[in-house]
């Protein structure tokens, strides 16, 4: 009898665990079968020369590139903006704040954690609006203000991944620091924070993610269809995730939707080559850092 | 032979959040040889070692009263405040007094690298000397041998015993004057305790050494000095090893947890 029910247990934990990578394998199947015949020079850059579309010196009103570059562009300026208040703030949280500030300081972070997208772009969109009525009147949304947005909704990511990477750190090693005479600020820049490079990294790759995939935030602070490439951090910029919401909304014919589809594949490369950049930086750092082999 | 003393322990008092753990110890520990400190499990061993360089404060609830006076080159120092002169400052106290812990604490990095991190920290050594440096601390503790063709792998990849004992060579790149070390050899085999009870003896020639010992055979093989500590936290009674042999130890040592009782107040 107990020994059926165990059979049931161990056919239910095994088909949740198929689950995962069949949907995986479905989605990805169905969006390369979809976006890959359509994929090539030709969408990205709609015959421009692949050269000069991407030194910008013939402009790209047809083809992906500009929201390609785009996106690239977005992440990288987010990642740019976030890391080093969150990795600094989930530092100070692991290793110097009060049990009190800790306690304050986490539930903040919770709190922005909890915040919609749509909400984190309302207030950037609102924030321009307070700009121009009062110091800046030529203010405008822009890549700089979409990735100031998108920086603070992937902050709280940051910041946890940091603290608990640092907190991990067994205590006994802090102690073997301190009693080697390493205040707490060496343990925690020099021990605990090279510990906890790859937990750090992790949070890096999980941001990256979020703030490729995330439309709701540029949609209100300077994301347009028609931009071309940026030329400036003030101006207006194209994205992939919203040309995908875009073509999805606005399709004429089917090839307009194949499009789409090539738009998902190219997000998913941007994506890929992103975090594949994380890795390998991690890496080369942590085997610096841990010793060869 | 008559030797100055190395650490003397004023009416000492160590408590974590109100609970005392040792009480008006008085203590005077010679200047060279191995003093080795022996008691029940739980008696306040670690805490009094730790007393020495004011490592208690690392932790929560912990309060301590009376003095600990160190006399080290240049003469007396005292470790905590209200003194008739200023503490060690914490960096100075930690670098000049080693410590090393019952299990082996290798930092999650290269051989050369925990070598490294606390020169370059604690004693400011220049990048040129760091090489020079760390060869010398290894061959003291036998270790260069051993691992000079794998400074850059991870530490974590040596065995227990290769471990201790680069703990042990990291606090000494500090060019400590005393060292402190709470049962280094709890952790290891039987090879591997007595690789470090023999690099014990030969460091002691350099080393005035501190140590609490979680074996009596052991301690009755290293000790000049030794240190019967009863439960109850008051001051261990010291005794010369001469003429012990475990049996008589093991009952000095049910003796004075009797003892302990007489605690005043
Ligand atoms: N950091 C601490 N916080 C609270 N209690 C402690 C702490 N360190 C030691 N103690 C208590 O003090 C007593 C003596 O501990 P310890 O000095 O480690 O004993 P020993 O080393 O002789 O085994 C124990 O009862 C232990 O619970
Ligand atoms: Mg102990």
């Amino acid at each position: 009898m107990r020994d059926a029910g165990f059979r049931c247990f161990q056919a239910a934990a095994r088909l949740s665990a198929v689950l995962v990578p069949a949907f995986v394998f479905i989605l990805l199947g169905y969006l390369l079968w979809r976006g890959l015949p359509v994929l090539g020079t030709k969408l990205l850059f709609a015959g421009v020369p692949p050269l000069d579309a991407v030194s910008g010196r013939v402009p790209v009103w047809d083809g992906l590139w500009p929201a390609c570059a785009g996106t690239f562009r977005l992440v990288l300026l987010t990642v740019a903006l976030a890391l080093f208040p969150g990795v600094g703030c989930g530092l100070y949280l692991a290793g110097l704040a009060t049990p009190r500030q800790k306690h304050v300081f986490g539930a903040a972070v919770d709190m922005l954690a909890g915040m919609p997208s749509i909400v984190m772009g309302l207030f950037g969109f609102m924030l321009i609006l307070f700009l121009r009525r009062t110091f800046f009147p030529g203010a405008n949304t822009g890549l700089l203000l979409a990735a100031s947005c998108l920086a603070l909704l992937v902050l709280p990511v940051l910041i946890v991944s940091t603290r608990e990477a640092v907190e991990s750190v067994p205590e006994t090693l802090k102690l073997a620091a301190a009693a080697l005479g390493m205040s707490r600020v060496q343990t925690l820049l020099r021990l605990c924070l090279p510990a906890a490079a790859p937990g750090i990294s992790g949070g890096v790759v999980l941001a990256v993610g979020r703030a490729a995939e995330d439309t709701a935030v540029i949609l209100f602070t300077g994301v347009v269809a028609d931009a071309g490439l940026a030329a400036g951090l003030l101006d207006k910029f194209e994205a992939l995730s919203f040309e995908i919401f875009y073509i999805s909304a606005q399709y004429q014919d089917q090839e307009e939707l194949l499009r789409g589809f090539g738009a998902a594949v190219f997000l998913l490369l941007v994506s890929c080559v992103l975090l594949l950049a994380a890795r390998v930086l991690e890496r080369a750092f942590h085997r610096r850092w841990q010793g060869k082999r | 032979m008559e030797q100055m003393p190395a650490v003397a322990v004023r009416r000492l008092s160590v408590s974590f959040f109100g609970r005392a753990v040792i009480r008006d110890v008085e203590l005077s520990l010679p200047g060279g040889g191995i003093s080795v400190l022996v008691g029940r499990s739980g008696c306040g061993k670690t805490t009094l070692l730790r007393a020495l360089n004011r490592l208690n404060g690392e932790f929560p609830g912990c309060r301590t009263t009376g003095q600990v006076e160190l006399f080290l080159r240049g003469g007396r120092h005292v470790v905590y405040p209200g003194g008739d002169q200023p503490p060690l400052e914490l960096r100075e106290l930690r670098r000049r007094v080693g410590m090393v812990f019952q299990t082996p604490q290798v930092f999650p990095t290269s051989v050369y690298r925990n070598m490294a991190l606390p020169l370059q920290t604690v004693a400011d050594c220049p990048g040129t000397e760091l090489d020079g440096r760390i060869e010398a601390a290894l061959r003291q503790v036998d270790l260069w041998r051993e691992v000079h063709d794998r400074l850059q792998t991870p530490a974590e990849r040596l065995s227990g015993g290769q471990q201790q004992r680069l703990c042990l060579a990291r606090a000494l790149t500090l060019e400590p004057e005393l060292l402190l070390l709470d049962e280094p050899t709890a952790s290891l085999d039987v090879h591997a305790a007595r690789h470090v009870e023999e690099l014990l003896l030969r460091l002691v020639e350099h080393y005035p050494i501190v140590m609490v010992s979680h074996s009596l055979s052991q301690s009755l093989r290293l000790a000049s000095t030794l240190l019967i500590m009863g439960t109850g936290g008051t001051s261990p009674r010291a005794c010369t090893p001469e003429g012990l042999d475990e049996r008589t130890l093991e009952a000095l040592l049910q003796e004075t947890k009797e003892d302990a009782p007489c605690v005043t107040r």
